[in-house]
Formats: structure tokens, C-alpha cells, sequence
């Protein structure tokens, strides 16, 4: 099955919104602006597994990652920034055009495969779920860890201020 | 469907914007943040390779959630030490940066 092109037009559109967004993170001179691209490279991958065919997936990544992540990003760095970040434009894309045209180069040495249809992403969860669930706890765990140890910094820090 | 090779520049291409950003600044949220829009690539790529795999092995499910779990994680240790540095009066350059604890 080859793609249509109106498929492909609609995920160049998707692409470039998605890279450009990813540059605006690191020409951006506010951080809180930087968060805001950050939360549309997120949108952008939503959209690209929508592309996919995978619409549950897509909903994860706008639920989870643009919902939650990007939202207590920016309101985390909105409520403490202070000053302009440190960058060199001018370097930044020159080394973002010359580092991404070699993997670009290394890309196209991917076979143009074309996928027979998209698989049953539930299917291969339950499966995943049955065969791997150690590992799946272990993600779980880390999770955990990471939040109990900013409820440890955090207290640390309170008691510390106030 | 589109050409996998289409997908794999996209993914390509944001991993070179993001590894230029870490050669290029030296501040932690901004490196933080690369390695935010790295995971995206990686997570784009392996949501590719199981589309496109006509029998895809549960293990590529395991590895896309463990990139949501990393995600996640960095995302909180990333305000965590923001908050931590900025109200501790620590530099943001990471070239400055040569303790583990103030």
C-alpha cells in the first residue's frame, strides 16, 4: 500500500511544525518559552502517531505528556524563572543544520518500507502485560522513586525557607 | 501508510536539533530539555517500528512505556533540582557545576 498524497502532505506539514518547534526551544531567550515549544514537540509526536494509525497511543502522549508533563513544566518554570539562559544562538543552528543532515543522510539509508496495516496496539499490551509485567513494575517503581525524592528535596527545602 | 524512511528523518532530524542544543548550552533546564525532545525521537521511532512491524514483539510496547516512565521521571527530577538550584543560588552553567551537594 502506498501512501497518498495527501497523507504525505499532511505529515510534512506535522514534521516541520514538530522540528521547528524543537529548534524554538533553544533560540528561545525565556525558558518559560522553551516549555511552551517543548509542549508542542510533544503535540507534534501525538499527531505523528495519529499518522501511525495509532490513535490510542496518540491520546496517551497529548493526555499524559502534553496534559500533564508540559502543564507542570510550565508552571513550575513560570512560577520560578529568573534571568535569560545562556546560549549562542548562531552555533546552535549551525550544529543543529549540520548534526541533523548527517543523521538525515544515515535515515536514508532506511529501506522505504511501507507497513501491510497497523498493528493492534491493545492486543500486543495485553500480551506485554502478560509476559513482561517485572519489568512493567519496575518503570512503576521508578516513577515512584522519582516523585518520593522530590517529596524528600522539596520538604528539605521548605524547612529550610521557612 | 507513509514510507517508514519519512518517519525516521523526522526522528533524524529532532535528535540532531537536540543533540546540537546539549553541545552548544551550557544550561541545565535547556539540556534537560534536550534530552526531553530525545526521548520524543525515540518514543516517534519505536511507535514506527511497531506500526510497521506486521507481527511486532510485545517487548517494543515495554520499551515505549519505559520511555514514558523516563520521560516522566526526568520531567520531575528536572523541577525538582530547577527549584532546588535556583532558590540555593547555584549557577545554571553546567560547566560551573562540580559538586554533588551545597
Amino acid at each position: 500500500m502506498y501512501p497518498t498524497n495527501a497523507d504525505v502532505y499532511a505529515y510534512a506539514i506535522i514534521s516541520i511544525i514538530t522540528v521547528l518547534s524543537s529548534i524554538l526551544i533553544f533560540v528561545q531567550k525565556r525558558l518559560i518559552y522553551s516549555a511552551i515549544a517543548l509542549a508542542l514537540v510533544f503535540a507534534g509526536s501525538a499527531l505523528i502517531f495519529l499518522e501511525l494509525g495509532q490513535a490510542l497511543l496518540a491520546l496517551v502522549q497529548l493526555l499524559v505528556f502534553v496534559g500533564g508533563i508540559s502543564t507542570y513544566l510550565i508552571v513550575a518554570i513560570a512560577a520560578e524563572e529568573k534571568g535569560a539562559k545562556l546560549y549562542s544562538p548562531y552555533i546552535f543552528i549551525a550544529a543543529a543544520v549540520a548534526i541533523s543532515l548527517v543523521l538525515s543522510l544515515i535515515a536514508g539509508a532506511v529501506p522505504s518500507a511501507t507497513g501491510a496495516g497497523s498493528s493492534s496496539f491493545l492486543s500486543m499490551a495485553a500480551s506485554a502485560f502478560e509476559t513482561y509485567y517485572p519489568l512493567l513494575y519496575a518503570m512503576m517503581f521508578l516513577l515512584m522513586a522519582a516523585t518520593i525524592g522530590t517529596i524528600v528535596v522539596v520538604k528539605k527545602f521548605v524547612r529550610l525557607v521557612v | 501508510m507513509l514510507y517508514l524512511g519519512y518517519i525516521i528523518g523526522t526522528c533524524a532530524a529532532l535528535l540532531g536539533v537536540s543533540l546540537a542544543g546539549i553541545i552548544t548550552d551550557r544550561h541545565f533546564v535547556v539540556i534537560m530539555l534536550a534530552v526531553e525532545v530525545m526521548l520524543v525521537a525515540s518514543m516517534i521511532a519505536t511507535v514506527a517500528f511497531i506500526s510497521y512491524n506486521e507481527a511486532p514483539d510485545p517487548i517494543g510496547f515495554v520499551f515505549l512505556i519505559a520511555l514514558w516512565a523516563v520521560a516522566a521521571a526526568e520531567t520531575i527530577a528536572l523541577v525538582t533540582f530547577y527549584i532546588y538550584m535556583k532558590y540555593r543560588g547555584v549557577d545554571f552553567d553546567v560547566t560551573k557545576l562540580s559538586r554533588m551537594k551545597w
